[in-house]
């Protein structure tokens, strides 16, 4: 019946104007009565009364006029007479006109006749008068007056009917005005209940299918798809329950589809880390595993159905490879960890090498969702790496035994032991003495070099005073600083914190940085050991005024064997693994090295080492 | 005039540090493996040994150890000399009864140093 939201409300609006309108007829129509009510007492007896009061009033002196006439005034009181008479006669005319009771018909006859009989008598009372004046005061009294009286009588109930008649009828308005009063109240409380009634009835038909709406589409948003909303009505809360009904329906296909694709997606994803032959494990935020593939299980002795969904360490006892992870997960920024740690682990009793390698996956927000861990097997690459340590080795220690006799050979005959030697013979020695002692720097660093790659050689850390291994390195130096013209300088703080450094390793930096830089100073010139803390690090630089360092060479530099190139040409010795050497060294005290430099100006180079704790 | 004993087995590494140290003064005895050095230790007692470590027959931590044995060569101060210059090789010669080491390559003026602070 109501097919739309604005019909319902103006329908419920056009009926409740009809209750108004209703109730305001009602009253206006008891109103009306009450006012007709009044009328009638003004109208139609108020006239009567009027009447019949002049009536007497009249009568009362056609009665003075005949006692006038008696007392000898005839002329005056016949003249008074038929003036009242004329009057008495307007008023019964009157009081004629305006019958409204059924008994006033009645009176007014009788005052008629006896009206009628007193004026004959009045005829009679002049002949009789002019006969004998003492017979006509009898006849007066004996007829006159009784018939007087009776009129008056009559005029007087006609007044009392008549005022009776408007007693009753101002009773009557009273009655009349409660009525109205009770009957306007009942209507109005009638209408009033109904309107409540009506609006409630409104109000939920339009209200109920809304809550409904409200409550479904709540659900909905939680991500309840499922909920559809029942609404019976065809208005705009009908049509819209409808429409969101086909939205929901929409939403719960494109989900499917997603799923299917996202279950595509993990299925695919699950199948590369399962293909891959190195060990893969895959934990969530709070470390515990998701993934695992075949080989990583049979590394650790584990099956992956027993371990989904426990934490990391409980499964697999490797605290290193836990902290790693633990390390990764934590840091911001999302950096995999690219420092290539290797674990030497039991792989089926056999001993095997992997490099750790974790990266983080992001979620929402940048924020690490989950951590992959793989474990690459390197124990090939390990083995090469050590045939070609030892090869390094064995070599170098092959080389030193001729390197020994070439050495003192050729020192000796430089010294002129063994006899004189001409200017040519000298130079030439020269020579060959100089390259010797560069082969032999060179064997000393190869050895050096694959000792640290090899991890042969350990670091042995302690609390040390910067200040005093930087004096163990620069004292050895000072001679050569002075024979170059070059100052040396220190500037260590006083209050600078010991570092965490494996003290000897840390002299051998400071030394060929130094060395490096008193090399490289060519004429007068200064360098300068400086050191300061920055937070949880010391840093520490070598700084020359020496010859510099190309741009392009920045990097490099901290390679095996790269050398400026025209060192050559301004006759600096070297090897070009010192620099290799260093940076090994202080990567492996968790620090890092690099160059600041501008050709003709100088180099800086600075490293960190940890503060002890 | 001091008696050096020689054990060295590169005959031009001997060749060299005999040139150093007959014109430095001293008197040079060359073996060439490890059991000909304890032999003529006992038989000559030298004022000094310089050792090679890798040596034919017997190894220079074994002559040491076969000198420490014996009073009479006890006292002889012996001078490794070694293409080892591991902390750890050091320390095994040290504890072996040795007096010095030095690491091969060396200068003349080393070697005759470590042999003027150990005669």
């Amino acid at each position: 019946m109501f097919n739309s939201l604005k019909t319902k409300i103006l329908t419920s609006y056009l009926i409740l104007i009809l209750l108004i309108t209703g109730v305001a007829v009602w009253s206006i129509n008891n109103f009306l009565g009450l006012s007709s009510a009044i009328n009638d007492i003004m109208v139609e007896n108020y006239r009567s009364v009027v009447a019949a009061e002049n009536m007497m009033g009249a009568l009362e002196r056609q009665d003075s006029a005949q006692l006038l006439f008696l007392f000898g005034k005839e002329e005056r009181g016949q003249e008074l007479f038929r003036e009242s008479e004329r009057e008495f006669l307007k008023w019964l005319s009157r009081a004629e006109d305006n019958i409204t009771i059924a008994e006033e018909e009645e009176i007014i006859k009788r005052i008629n006749d006896g009206y009628l009989k007193y004026l004959q008598d009045f005829d009679q009372l002049q002949p009789k008068y002019r006969q004998d004046s003492s017979q006509a005061r009898e006849f007066y009294l004996a007829e006159i007056m009784p018939h007087f009286n009776q009129v008056k009588e009559w005029a007087q109930e006609l007044l009392t009917v008549n005022q009776e008649a408007m007693v009753s009828a101002q009773q009557k308005a009273n009655s009349n005005a409660n009525e109205a009063v009770y009957s306007t109240a009942i209507v109005s409380i009638l209408a009033i209940i109904f309107a409540l009634v009506f609006g409630i009835y409104i109000s939920n038909l339009i209200l109920k299918p809304t809550e409904k709406l409200i409550k479904t589409v709540k659900k909905v948003g939680e991500g309840d798809l499922t909920q559809e909303i029942k609404v019976n009505s065809k208005d705009e809360i009908g049509e819209l329950a409808y429409e969101f009904n086909q939205m929901t329906e929409r939403l719960k296909e494109y989900e499917e589809m997603n799923v299917t694709k996202l279950i595509a997606e993990k299925n695919k994803s699950e199948a590369i880390v399962k293909s891959i032959d190195s060990p893969i494990i895959v934990t969530d935020k709070e470390h515990r595993i998701v993934l695992l593939n075949p080989i990583a299980e049979r590394l650790f002795q584990i099956s992956e159905e027993e371990v989904i969904g426990k934490h990391f360490l409980e499964v697999i006892k490797e605290e290193r490879i836990f902290q790693k992870i633990e390390q990764v997960a934590e840091e911001e920024g999302l950096k995999s960890d690219n420092k290539q740690e290797v674990l030497k682990m039991d792989f089926e009793e056999q001993e095997r090498y992997y490099r750790l390698m974790v990266t983080p996956v992001p979620g929402k927000e940048e924020r690490v969702n989950r951590v992959i861990t793989l474990l690459d097997d390197i124990t090939h690459l390990k083995e090469i790496d050590d045939l070609k340590s030892d090869f390094v080795s064995t070599a170098s220690h092959e080389f030193r035994t001729p390197l020994t006799s070439m050495n003192m050979g050729l020192s000796l005959l430089l010294e002129e032991t063994p006899g004189g030697l001409n200017k040519n013979q000298h130079d030439l020695l020269a020579a060959a003495y100089e390259d010797c002692q560069r082969l032999i720097e060179l064997v000393d660093d190869l050895l050096d070099l694959s000792k640290i790659e090899s991890g042969e050689i350990q670091i042995e850390f302690d609390d040390v005073d910067l200040a005093d291994l930087v004096e163990a390195s620069v004292r050895p130096l000072q001679k050569q600083a002075q024979e170059q013209q070059i100052e040396l300088l220190k500037k260590i703080p006083a209050d600078l914190p010991p570092v965490k450094a494996d003290p000897n390793k840390i002299v051998w930096v400071l030394s060929n940085l130094i060395g490096n830089a008193l090399r490289y100073t060519k004429g007068e010139g200064q360098v300068k050991v400086k050191a300061n803390q920055k937070g949880k690090r010391v840093y520490v630089s070598v700084i020359d005024t020496g010859i510099g360092i190309p741009e392009e060479y920045h990097d490099k530099i901290f390679d095996k064997f790269v050398r400026v190139k025209g060192d050559a040409a301004i006759n600096v010795s070297g090897t070009g693994l010192g620099l290799a050497i260093v940076r090994e060294i202080v990567e492996a005290h968790s620090g890092k090295i690099w160059v600041e430099s501008e050709v003709d100006q100088g180099s800086t180079f600075t490293f960190t080492l940890p503060v002890a704790k | 005039m001091s008696k050096i004993l020689l054990v060295e087995d590169d005959k031009n590494i001997i060749l060299a540090i005999k040139i150093c140290l007959e014109e430095a003064g001293y008197q040079v005895t060359v073996v060439r493996n490890g059991v000909t050095a304890v032999e003529r230790a006992f038989a000559e007692k030298p004022d000094l040994i310089l050792l090679d470590i890798l040596l034919p027959k017997l190894n220079g931590y074994l002559v040491c150890e076969a000198l420490q044995e014996d009073e009479e060569t006890k006292e002889i101060p012996i001078v490794v000399l070694s293409v080892k210059s591991e902390q750890k090789d050091i320390q095994k010669a040290m504890q072996l009864g040795a007096a010095d080491y030095l690491v091969k390559p060396f200068e003349p003026e080393e070697l005759l140093t470590k042999v003027e602070e150990n005669i």
